[in-house]
């Protein structure tokens, strides 16, 4: 998978990140690399591949949207305080009153 | 008791001591701390909070004394990875994004911590958000293994791994998304525990890949580490019995099992082609302890998984995405870095993350975009869940035919410090790690190096680690014994067992690591003042 200047962009873009463009030449190799390690998923066999345990069972029954483990029941619900707004303002890098402050957005 | 021979007690021994009056909690906690100072150049904490620590100390002791009936470690000081919120207290998960972000509240864990009555010495180091296998990307700085002051603990749980090994906790908790609770143990000579995913909360552990991320316990002892386990857990996990227990008796409740065959009725499934990815030293003592498990009675049952050769570039692609969409929250505008001179909104965004985030977590962030991105979603992320339900299905197949999988918990042993991922954050930091021709560690290489660990989170398992040998320069070598869901009882008294046929999780390293070379590689000494100036404690 090659990474071009056009496409390195488009991704700092969805990630709100800015490369300098030392860093751009290092990430594309790295990206570049990695990716075309992960294309090894593309060449996995359509059925489980066989085992001991047989070829007969294969992947069919899996739901690739869904979690692969069962037995997970959610968790009750439960009421509990919410955090107070002044303890989350604690944390806040600008603010001015209750609200947090932000530059201009227009 | 004076502060030497504290360490030579295993947690649950610590708490024995403090039960019967034999030791104070306040008195053990001092210990630690003077420990904790002496030790100060492992760089295992990011954090210390011996105040806080002394306060609890007292309160639960005070409880004690009232005859309340706590934990068995009541009052045992411990210490937390860095990325479990802790309210009150500093909690940076190894990033200049949260250098100095304080909690308003405490992570789910935290609260049955103190309900517990444990004693929290501080948060430890830890790769940037967790994401790493050396502890070396954390942005104040590589830890050092206190097996060897020139090698790295292992990732992300290098602190809290760093800290038990070396005497300066008598138990942690880590986090295990890709293996980061085990393979630390495994470079330290520890015992840990993954448990199944989803079995305690995630609340309040800052997220990284949410559907791996599993809270876990690290011990001198694979007991330590349940009993750790069952004072953190919301319910029962079934392990009180093998830790609280003065014998641990047979695995499988066979009537032919006997003091001379502790494992006999236990099929332990062994994936000898898998083991191939490992260097010979971990393999060879991996084999070797599998023929001590034969010896005792268990049924050796050889397993293929080929599935399994899918398990890192599957496990790369789900948590880079994961990741991608976790680290948005990163704003800059509610906590956390902001920019100090950005002109508008868009730019706060940018710019923050730009200068706060470094260039391992960088690198995730750009990779599950661009996995999830349209026109590679179909060919990565998609292929990739597919993947993990075909490495899931042969998981169920394998416990079919076998009661639990053994398996090295890493390829090798604790690599050197690289000095890779150090300073960074810094153009000088990038510019060096870029440009060093001496061993840059290359990201891939390090992904591929975590094949024995990544499938148990793919497919939800639990897993523990506990040593299984020493390589021939004296390095702890660890095994890997993984289950189905919730087979967490069986795990711990497998390798309780294994504990009892053998003596090397007693090992400790010296206790002066200079007589190992700590100190005498000047580039990572330099380094590590530098990162440590730079972490504006």
């Amino acid at each position: 998978m090659h990474i071009s200047d056009e496409l390195l962009c488009y991704l700092e873009e969805l990630s709100r990140l800015s490369l300098s463009p030392a860093e751009k030449e290092a990430v594309k190799k790295d990206l570049s690399d990695i990716l075309n390690y992960m294309q090894q998923l593309d060449t996995l066999p359509p059925e489980a591949a066989s085992g001991p345990f047989g070829s007969t069972a294969s992947a069919a029954g899996c739901n690739a949207t869904a979690l692969p483990f069962g037995g997970l029941a959610p968790r009750e619900d439960r009421a509990a305080e919410p955090t107070s707004a002044e303890d989350l303002l604690q944390n806040a890098p600008d603010r001015e009153g209750p609200y947090f402050r932000v530059p201009k957005a227009l | 008791m004076n502060t030497l021979q504290f360490e030579q007690y295993t947690a649950l021994e610590l708490g024995r001591l403090i039960q019967s009056r034999q030791v104070s909690s306040p008195e053990l906690t001092r210990a630690f701390l003077q420990r904790m100072k002496e030790g100060a150049s492992f760089h295992a904490y990011i954090t210390e909070t011996a105040e806080f620590a002394l306060q609890q100390a007292e309160a639960v002791q005070t409880r004690l004394d009232a005859g309340e009936v706590l934990s068995p470690l009541a009052g045992v000081p411990a210490a937390v990875k860095d990325n479990i919120c802790t309210k009150g207290i500093r909690t940076t998960a190894g990033s200049k994004m949260l250098e100095s972000f304080v909690p308003p509240y405490d992570a789910a864990v935290m609260e049955r911590f103190a309900a517990a009555g444990s004693v929290l010495l501080g948060k430890t180091n830890l790769d940037e958000f967790a994401m790493g296998s050396t502890s070396e990307t954390s942005y104040f700085g590589p830890v050092r293994n206190p097996w060897d002051g020139t090698r790295s603990p292992g990732g992300s749980s290098g602190g809290s791994a760093a800290a038990v090994s070396g005497g300066l906790a008598a138990w942690a908790l880590g986090s295990d998304t890709g293996g980061s609770v085990r393979q630390p143990c495994s470079f330290c000579n520890l015992s840990g525990i993954k448990p199944t995913y989803g079995s305690l909360s995630r609340y309040g552990l800052i997220a990284y890949a949410s559907s791996f991320d599993q809270i876990g316990t690290m011990g001198r002892d694979i007991l330590d580490a349940a009993a750790a386990l069952d004072l953190i857990s919301e319910k029962p996990l079934g392990l009180a019995s093998v830790y609280a227990s003065d014998s641990l008796g047979n695995i499988a409740d066979v009537s032919a099992a006997s003091a001379s065959a502790p494992f006999a009725g236990l099929r332990i499934g062994l994936p000898e082609d898998w083991l191939q990815g490992a260097d010979s030293e971990v393999k060879d003592a991996v084999l070797a302890a599998a023929k001590t498990m034969e010896a005792a009675g268990a049924a050796i049952v050889p397993l293929h998984l080929p599935e399994l050769d899918a398990a890192v570039p599957a496990y790369y692609v789900i948590a880079c995405a994961e990741a991608s969409s976790n680290l948005a929250r990163y704003d800059g505008v509610r906590y956390g870095h902001r920019a100090a001179d950005a002109k508008d909104l868009q730019d706060v965004f940018v710019t923050s993350r730009t200068e706060g985030f470094g260039p391992e977590v960088k690198r995730r962030i750009l990779l599950g975009s661009f996995v999830l991105s349209a026109g590679h979603y179909d060919a990565y992320y998609k292929k990739a869940l597919e993947a993990r339900c075909r490495i899931a299905a042969a998981f169920d197949r394998a416990f079919s035919a076998c009661d639990c999988i053994l398996a090295p918990a890493a390829p090798t042993v604790a690599p050197q410090l690289t000095g890779t991922f150090g300073s960074q954050n810094t153009s000088a930091g990038n510019a060096a790690s870029r440009s060093g021709s001496a061993s840059p560690q290359d990201p891939l290489a390090l992904y591929k190096a975590d094949l024995y660990t990544v499938p148990a989170n793919l497919a939800g398992i639990p897993a523990v680690s506990v040593p299984c040998g020493f390589s021939a320069e004296g390095l702890p070598i660890g095994l890997q014994l993984m289950g189905k869901a919730w087979s967490e009882p069986l795990l711990v008294r497998t390798a309780a067992l294994w504990q009892q046929l053998t003596d090397y999780h007693k090992q400790r390293p010296l206790r002066d690591p200079a007589q190992r070379g700590h100190g005498t590689n000047a580039e990572v000494s330099e380094r590590t003042s530098a990162a440590k100036g730079g972490a504006a404690k």
